[in-house]
């Protein structure tokens, strides 16, 4: 490790191939964090060179460097205050006019800056032929060459960006776009009444303040509010814009747009030249097809089957290695002494944690494919199809992905809302993604619906899935209403031309989402796990240990006793003896849980909740199986399993459970049933969610998402139940 | 394709129903594209069953208008002729009003055209037919205040555009954030852009400018003003 580190930002449009230059510069070197106070995510890796390393901040993408999204702040405030070496624009050198857009800005904050002419080759095949010592000349930067994808044009990067940021480069010129007569004017009134004041030039460029002040930026009018001449900088800032607006007759952010197009077009005239393309354009012919009027729906449901045959199918295999695994290591430490540390160790910890990595097959490969279907743009196109549908919701386009994500597990269908632009679109989405009905909660619809509506389990099964959509489509519109009203984001999405993704790109995009889930899931869902598992397990009561060791002695007893009388008879008859014997011990020991799961905390919450449970129908045992749900909704049926006493023999639980079920001393209807399946679709679907809710949205938002969960769950069922009472129903 | 109609009977009434009208008009355009007019010509031609198509030309014969022998083919008799003339002159007159004055589309405007032919008087046809003739020399003649009125007639709503329409950025109505992205996006006055297409349930539209695609919400899109092109530039591929 070096002594000596060169801190270099980021910054480019959304779409110019940033995060794979980004991969391409730092490997997988990286860590990722949040930008402080804001969910949206800050990227840093680290290039290591001879004497000294370089440590790259991967900015949010933008088109300008306003500050209308907190994308912009950002990327504003890094260049500000991070003071960061260097600032690598990444330019998609087949877009140039639009790219540079954001180059014209970055000139105007006085940031050091090179240009990256990324996807080199796809300017080439639309045929432009860009004169790179011109364009350096009339930038006054470096201009590079890249095929991110390809890693080609790295190394020249890396060596262009210790030239420049050690103040080496001769190409390095800092110019101005000259805005004509009467805006320079306004600039100068202001820079001058801004100098009044000298500390606020060492901190920013005073032009740059200056030409913000006259687009209005309410960010920088905060930024200047503490200093002395606050007040008259904003007076001559106001007077200067009214003269910009009557001279030119119209806003003056329409103004400088049209001034830092003209400054672009001006350049590109005599840097680019544009012949006749190599290639035909490919995505045309793949867009007539994909966006089809009659076709682009069901590829697209073709498409989204795929992924989710994939995800939950061929994970399905992997999935089960690793709880084989799983069960192999718990197996392996039951041969620690015996006591509360083991028991926390094997329960607790490797039940809990084991239980949230069966998901990593899934999730990587979700990852994988939703890094394939962004990497080569039918992200985006699906977004366009179903925006109308997305709309109507109050949502945005690129929600739909997540939600269907949301059948299989919620865990990583709220982590690929990532893809959402903006913060309220993903809040949202993020919100009502519980009530798209995940796969664990299938085993408890099986049970029931097989046990209680033998002749239509499937309608039964179909009914709660539907009920689940409409209430995310209320829930939708409701959140919109009462927390982002009047945001709704305007839907000016690039369609980014197709691209094929290397393997590479791919696998890193995989890798990384991935490995980020395992750390931030990992510390959490310990702790989580171990707090639950002792809630679950104590307190132990000495009672009942002791007159349930005295009940298998007699057990045993009497069955030594009859044997001995049988010895030396028939074999058939021994056998009958054990048999029976073990049947008896095992219905025993089932008991003993029961009674063990009864007294312990969670016991005694389920137990304690029955007068609010009672309105819906439910027994106490339905109520601690809720309790004990809120960890995974898988765990619903294996303690029904418990409190039922039905047989702890896996391939049989659901056979005996479901006879148990029936038995009228439970008093379990098929409403009650039914009931009781809604619930268990409409309350927290797990830990786990919770906690993923809790990084991507922030812990308010998890809290907020359990209790309006509980609410609707608990209101849905009562108002479902009782009516159904009312009618007669059973 | 205009004839200079000097002579003042040229928008003269006829003696006939608008309905028998389009039956004479349709046989007049009929018997100059093809050589030979049928009864199921004209039923195609204006959309109508042959039964009825056939009852009419028995009442346009009884008139002295045409000649027709059942099964046979249908001719303009000398006086059909005439009044024919007259009614296609009418509808040339507001065709091209509509067309070169108010800038409709052809299809528009011949369709409009077809709709008040029958109503208007002989005086107020005329009047449109001068107007018409002065707005062309004047734009001849190249004249700044057409150009005027032309950019504002021509001006369309980017949501009002078709599916293959070119067009040219005028202004962007709206305010905050979205007008703002929009700009910083390079939509501004003079860029040309292209409808691609709408998605499958008509909303949002995909708009190409210069080197990119951009989806947008129709009811977005219905605030940036353009007026259409009708020429591509040349470094867009067919």
């Amino acid at each position: 490790m070096s002594s000596k580190e060169i801190v270099i930002g980021l910054v480019g449009n959304p779409n110019s191939g940033k995060t794979t230059l980004f991969n391409a510069l730092t490997g997988a070197r990286q860590k990722v964090a949040n930008w402080s106070g804001v969910t949206v995510e800050r990227r840093e890796g680290y290039r290591n060179r001879e004497d000294h390393r370089i440590k790259v901040v991967d900015l949010p993408g933008i088109y300008s460097l306003t500050s209308y999204s907190i994308e912009e702040i950002i990327t504003r405030d890094f260049i500000l205050n991070e003071n960061p070496d260097l600032i690598v624009n990444i330019v998609d050198a087949g877009n140039l006019e639009r790219n540079l857009y954001l180059t014209t800005q970055l000139i105007e904050m006085g940031a050091r800056v090179i240009i990256v002419l990324n996807m080199f080759d796809e300017a080439l095949s639309k045929g432009l032929v860009i004169d790179i010592e011109q364009l350096e000349k009339l930038l006054g930067m470096p201009v590079v060459k890249t095929i991110g994808t390809k890693s080609i044009g790295i190394d020249e990067l890396v060596e262009e960006i210790d030239r420049a940021s050690s103040g080496g480069s001769e190409k390095v010129r800092h110019i101005h776009i000259n805005y004509g007569s009467d805006i320079e004017q306004g600039i100068q009134e202001i820079q001058s009444s801004i100098w009044q004041e000298q500390s606020i030039g060492a901190q920013y460029s005073t032009r740059w303040l200056a030409i913000r002040l006259l687009e209005s930026d309410r960010d920088v009018e905060r930024k200047l509010k503490n200093f002395p001449n606050y007040n008259a900088i904003i007076e001559q800032a106001e007077k200067s814009r009214a003269a910009i607006e009557k001279k030119f007759n119209d806003d003056p952010v329409v103004v400088f747009s049209d001034m830092r197009y003209g400054f672009i077009s001006g350049a590109l005239k005599e840097a680019v030249e544009k012949t006749s393309p190599k290639r035909v354009d490919i995505s045309e012919k793949i867009d007539y097809i994909i966006t089809n009027k009659y076709l682009g729906f069901p590829l697209l449901f073709i498409f989204l089957w795929m992924l989710f045959q994939m995800t939950f199918t061929l994970g399905e295999y992997p999935m089960r290695l690793i709880e084989r695994g799983v069960a192999a290591l718990g197996s392996l430490l039951r041969g620690l002494p015996a006591g509360p540390i083991k028991d926390m160790i094997v329960d607790g910890i490797i039940g809990g944690v084991g239980g949230v990595i069966v998901f990593l097959p899934n999730i990587l490969i979700l990852f994988m494919g939703i890094s394939f279907m962004e990497d080569t743009g039918y992200m985006a196109r699906a977004a366009f199809i179903m925006d109308k549908i997305m709309h109507k919701m109050g949502l945005h386009g690129k929600s739909f992905i997540p939600l269907v994500m949301g059948f299989g597990c919620n865990v990583p269908a709220i982590m690929a809302t990532r893809a959402l632009e903006t913060k309220q679109d993903r809040i949202l989405t993020i919100l009502i993604n519980p009530f798209m009905s995940c796969s664990a909660r299938l085993p408890v619809y099986v049970l029931f619906a097989g046990v209680f509506f033998a002749e239509h389990p499937g309608a039964v099964i179909l009914s709660l899935y539907s009920i689940g959509i409409l209430l995310a489509f209320f829930s939708a519109r409701l959140f919109r209403f009462l927390f982002f009203k009047g945001e709704s984001t305007p839907f000016v999405m690039e369609l980014p031309p197709y691209r094929m993704p290397t393997t590479r790109t791919i696998l890193l995009h995989m890798w990384d989402r991935s490995s980020q889930y395992l750390r931030k899931m990992g510390g959490i869902i310990l702790a989580f796990s171990i707090v639950v598992w002792a809630l679950g397990a104590y307190p132990k009561s000495e009672i009942i240990e002791q007159n349930y060791a005295q009940r298998l002695d007699v057990l045993e007893h009497a069955y030594h006793e009859k044997r001995e009388m049988h010895v030396g008879k028939d074999d058939t008859v021994l056998q009958e003896l054990l048999r029976n014997y073990e049947m008896e011990r095992e219905h025993l020991l089932l008991e003993k849980q029961s009674a063990e799961k009864e007294i312990t905390y969670i016991g005694r919450f389920g137990r304690g909740i029955q007068p609010l449970i009672e309105p819906l129908g439910f027994n106490w045992q339905m109520g601690i199986s809720l309790a004990t749900g809120f960890v995974a909704k898988e765990i619903v049926v294996s303690t029904m399993g418990v409190l039922y006493h039905a047989s702890p023999d896996e391939e049989d639980t659901h056979r005996s459970l479901g006879e148990e079920l029936r038995k009228p001393r439970y008093g379990i209807t098929p409403l009650i049933a039914y009931v009781f399946l809604l619930f268990v679709l409409l309350y927290v679907p797990c830990l786990a969610t919770v906690v993923v809710i809790g990084r991507e949205a922030g812990w308010r938002w998890a809290l907020f998402s359990v209790a309006y969960q509980m609410l609707v769950a608990w209101l849905f069922s009562f108002v479902v139940y009782q009516t159904g009472l009312l009618l007669g129903l059973q | 394709m205009r004839e200079k109609r000097e002579d003042s009977s040229a928008f003269e009434p006829t003696p006939l129903t608008p309905n028998m009208e389009d039956y004479l008009e349709a046989i007049s355009h009929l018997s100059q594209e093809k050589k030979v007019v049928r009864v199921k010509d004209i039923a195609k031609r204006l959309d109508i069953k042959m039964p009825s198509v056939t009852n009419a030309l028995n009442r346009l014969k009884s008139k002295e208008l045409i000649n027709y022998e059942k099964y046979g083919y249908i001719e303009l008799t000398k006086e059909g002729a005439r009044i024919a003339q007259k009614i296609r002159n009418k509808h040339s007159c507001l065709a091209d009003f509509f067309s070169d004055v108010l800038r409709l589309s052809l299809k528009t405007a011949n369709e409009e055209a077809c709709k008040v032919e029958h109503h208007l008087s002989h005086g107020t046809l005329r009047q449109i037919d001068r107007l018409t003739d002065f707005f062309r020399s004047e734009d001849e003649s190249n004249k700044e205040w057409i150009a005027e009125l032309k950019s504002i007639l021509d001006e369309r709503r980017l949501s009002d555009l078709r599916e293959g329409e070119n067009a040219q950025i005028v202004k962007i109505l709206g305010s905050g954030v979205f007008r703002k992205r929009l700009i910083e996006m390079g939509f501004r006055k003079g860029v040309q852009l292209s409808v691609i297409k709408y998605a499958p349930l008509r909303d949002p539209m995909l708009v190409e400018l210069k080197d990119f695609q951009v989806s947008l919400r129709v009811e977005e899109a219905r605030n940036i003003v353009v007026t259409l092109v009708d020429i591509v530039n040349g470094d867009h591929e067919q």
